[in-house]
């Protein structure tokens, strides 16, 4: 900041600003906290000028007067910079690919500690179901088979061995039929992965033998 | 520049913080403050006395300015409007203080008592106390510091309030070097004060 803003601000507090550059310095002492800080500091130093002996000598009423408001304190809630201004965004889509790749490391480590067989593994999308969607009649999911270096089981093998006790069938029906209520109605639904851990059923067996 | 001008450029000031404070700028209200805070609190003090009652009743002027300045229109200058809001929440003060007296059934004697133990006190803590002499001397002795061209110009236009115009015709200079002399003065007092603030919690009000 230049001495010569500080000359303006020093002619403008006395009155012999001419009337075009006032409307540019108030906006620019308004922006700039330094500025205003001068501005400030120069009334402080009129202020102990001007007062008589037996007059208070009153600083900072502003920061009470907004305090007692309510009104933000400025202080803390500078304009952010040209930086932060794209800084922002950039951060949040960093955000977002952090946890993305996350989430895929800790799919691929969950299944990868209980792998015997020498299938390659698939892993497990779960999609958005698109809020004007009309009941769904097959299992929103996507399969992603990614090549591994060891030997896996099927799919099929190691999930049902957590769930010993679902009965899939049923199950499946129940949740495609709720997925297929509540897509309508805007609500974001998740596809029923429970229909991905059910062992396979005696028909698709007898198919595939 | 003439005092009509320099009045017409006041009021231009005064125009466009309130235009930028009625649009939801904070810290152009907090100019509007500091530009008036001391004018307000010399009018109080001439209705109340005690000092610390002077600080609340500035403040309460400038809160009922905050939620009043969308309706200020411009008809008369900025000014005169906080002046007459000053005069009226001093009044009400003042019988506000009297009725509170008079309703808690005070015997006379009592009463005068209590109207001098008021006058005696003061609620400055010691820290602001000492803050604002630390202020005021500062001050006062970066203006005496000061070389003798560039305190007679702060001077005439700070305490005796003359003009650019006024000032270059008493100092027998153009008016460039009187406004040069001022920013000079003010930047050189400046100097000093700014150590003492910098130490100094923002929000610390000092009342003398």
């Amino acid at each position: 900041m230049s001495d010569r803003s500080h000359e303006k601000i020093s002619v403008l507090m006395d009155g012999e600003l001419e009337s075009n550059a006032i409307r540019f310095l108030v906006k620019r002492m308004v922006s700039d906290p330094a500025l205003g800080q001068t501005w400030n500091r120069y009334h402080l130093i009129r202020a102990c000028l001007q007062k008589s002996l037996d007059e208070p000598l009153v600083v900072n009423v502003a920061d009470q007067v907004l305090s007692r408001l309510g009104v933000r304190d400025y202080h803390q809630s500078e304009k952010p910079t040209r930086l932060y201004r794209w800084l922002k965004p950039v951060a949040g889509m960093g955000i977002a690919a952090s946890v993305a790749v996350t989430a895929v490391f800790l799919l691929q480590q969950s299944p990868a500690k209980r792998t015997t067989g020498g299938q390659p593994e698939t892993f497990l999308v779960q999609q958005k179901i698109p809020s004007q969607s009309v009941p769904v009649q097959t299992p929103p999911v996507q399969f992603v088979d990614l090549p591994r270096a060891q030997p896996a089981t099927s799919v099929s093998e190691w999930r049902t061995s957590g769930y010993p006790s679902m009965k899939p069938p049923r199950h499946r029906g129940f949740l495609f039929q709720e997925t297929g209520q509540k897509a309508p109605t805007g609500l974001v639904q998740h596809a029923p992965y429970v229909y991905l851990v059910t062992p396979e059923s005696q028909e698709s067996r007898a198919r595939s033998h | 520049m003439t005092k009509e001008n320099n009045n017409m450029s006041e009021k231009a000031i005064d125009q466009e913080l309130v235009n930028q404070a009625q649009a939801g700028d904070t810290r152009a209200f907090e100019m509007l403050v500091t530009r008036y805070q001391q004018k307000i609190a010399n009018i109080i003090s001439r209705y109340v006395r005690d000092r610390d009652e002077v600080l609340d009743v500035t403040q309460e002027v400038f809160i009922k300015v905050y939620k009043a300045l969308p309706r200020f229109r411009g008809d008369s200058a900025f000014y005169t409007w906080i002046y007459r809001i000053a005069i009226n929440t001093a009044k009400n003060h003042l019988v506000a203080r009297s009725r509170r007296i008079q309703n808690s059934e005070v015997e006379p004697e009592e009463a005068e008592r209590y109207a001098s133990a008021l006058e005696m006190q003061n609620f400055d803590t010691p820290e602001a106390e000492y803050a604002r002499q630390e202020i005021e001397t500062a001050v006062t002795r970066a203006v005496d510091d000061l070389p003798d061209d560039l305190r007679s110009a702060i001077v005439m236009r700070e305490v005796d309030g003359m003009s650019y115009e006024e000032i270059a015709n008493a100092m027998a200079c153009p008016i460039g070097t009187v406004r040069s002399r001022i920013f000079r003065a003010r930047d050189a007092i400046d100097k000093a004060l700014k150590p003492l603030l910098a130490d100094k919690p923002s929000r610390v009000t000092y009342v003398g």
